[in-house]
């Protein structure tokens, strides 16, 4: 028995409902300008064991009101742009669509966090739906950057914390760096043709 | 190479004028301090050769302020023979050399070549602040107020030129002295700017570098 119980039929239908809303912008972006800007996208439901875990991190109860009131990204997205300039476009698709309320947007792009870590969150709802969710917008290089952070950050006992911590930020830097550049040699090339 | 000279004796600013062409530089000439100091705001030179005792603001002076506006431009002073004081106070002014009058052409030309073969733009600093960031010259690391982003080598000499040089527009014949592909000059210019306004956006900067007629120069956003 799901943690969600009844619900999970509703969360699931905000997952195909998302799925819809993404390729209808991958439709519409490849009829009017050729290409798509996306180069993938995933989904999921959050798990049993990541929602108690997200739960208990923030001191809340395990129950079903404290789920929907407090947690975000029950469903979530990830959008994988190729360029900066695809996140936004896709970004600007999303805030525009009269089937979705824009509840709020977090710009780790413009103002990335500490730790160098960029994306674009949204949490977004459904018109016909209570049952707000996240979506994160980023380039292939923020999410090789993201991903590969996440799996350093659960090795247990790391050694020299603080070197480790400057030197992924740095890495993000560059990452970043190699993103925009990348940007600016498309443009070219987008202009030239 | 584009040079300014600043001498108000006319027949020695010709002179020394029909030289320096011979040896391929590029002269334009100002006659008084003020006049200089109007030029050198808004164009590029490669090295500026300026007399001491002149009307209107003399030669330190006009070191002194240009200096004052960050402006680092190599300057070689021309000195009355024998004035120690004019030669200690125009290097403590920020002169890069300076030369005593009367003086063998021979010597001059030799002097203007060390002087603009030996500057750097980013001097003994560690880094360039401007506007609203600060560019690390050991890596190149381009700070704004909450984030930072890496530059290339290449990127951190152009930046590092135009952040030397905020008042003035840099050339596009200056610009391509740091570009690699002889057949791609304008295309190679327009891509590292392009590029380092994407970068000068991501760290939120005030200012970008803009196209204009004659080369780019830094703006205000």
């Amino acid at each position: 028995m799901s943690i969600y119980g009844d619900r999970l039929a509703q969360l699931e239908a905000i997952v195909e409902k998302g799925k819809t809303l993404i390729q209808e912008i991958i439709n519409e972006e490849v009829k009017t300008s050729g290409i798509s800007p996306i180069e993938h996208f995933k989904y999921r439901i959050k798990c049993e064991e990541s929602l108690i875990n997200k739960l208990n991190l923030r001191c809340l109860p395990v129950t079903m009101e404290s789920i929907y009131t407090n947690i975000h990204d029950l469903v979530g997205f990830r959008i994988i742009c190729s360029y900066t300039s695809g996140v936004r476009t896709v970004a600007n698709k999303i805030i525009s669509n009269e089937n979705i309320d824009i509840i709020l947007s977090k710009d780790y792009i413009k103002h990335p966090k500490p730790n160098g870590y960029r994306s674009l969150h949204l949490i977004v709802k459904l018109k016909d739906s209570d049952v707000p969710f996240e979506i994160q917008l980023r380039t292939i290089a923020m999410d090789s950057w993201a991903s590969l952070e996440h799996q350093l950050k659960y090795k247990r006992e790391i050694k020299h914390k603080d070197l480790i911590v400057a030197e992924l930020k740095m890495c993000a830097d560059e990452m970043s760096s190699t993103d925009l550049t990348m940007q600016a040699i498309y443009d070219l090339i987008k202009e030239e043709n | 190479m584009r040079l300014l000279l600043v001498e108000d004796e006319k027949e020695l600013s010709r002179a020394i004028k029909s030289m320096l062409v011979l040896s391929g530089y590029e002269v334009i000439q100002a006659f008084d301090g003020e006049e200089a100091l109007a030029l050198i705001e808004n164009n590029f030179y490669d090295g500026i050769i300026s007399d001491i005792m002149m009307p209107k603001m003399d030669g330190i002076t006009l070191l002194k302020t240009i200096r004052k506006k960050n402006i680092d431009t190599p300057v070689l002073l021309l000195t009355a023979n024998g004035q120690v004081e004019d030669k200690v106070e125009g290097l403590d002014a920020g002169a890069n050399d300076y030369l005593s009058k009367p003086f063998a052409f021979k010597e001059l030309l030799a002097r203007v070549r060390s002087m603009i073969k030996h500057y750097s733009p980013i001097g003994e600093n560690t880094h360039i602040s401007y506007g609203s960031i600060k560019l690390s010259i050991a890596t190149y690391e381009l700070a704004g107020k909450e984030s930072s982003i890496m530059l290339s080598n290449k990127e951190g000499k152009i930046l590092s030129l135009f952040l030397k040089n905020p008042t003035q527009i840099i050339p596009f014949e200056k610009l391509v002295s740091f570009m690699s592909c002889l057949d791609a000059k304008d295309k190679e210019i327009e891509l590292y700017t392009s590029i380092l306004n994407n970068k000068l956006d991501a760290v939120n900067a005030n200012f970008k570098l803009a196209k204009l007629n004659k080369g780019y120069k830094v703006a205000s956003l």
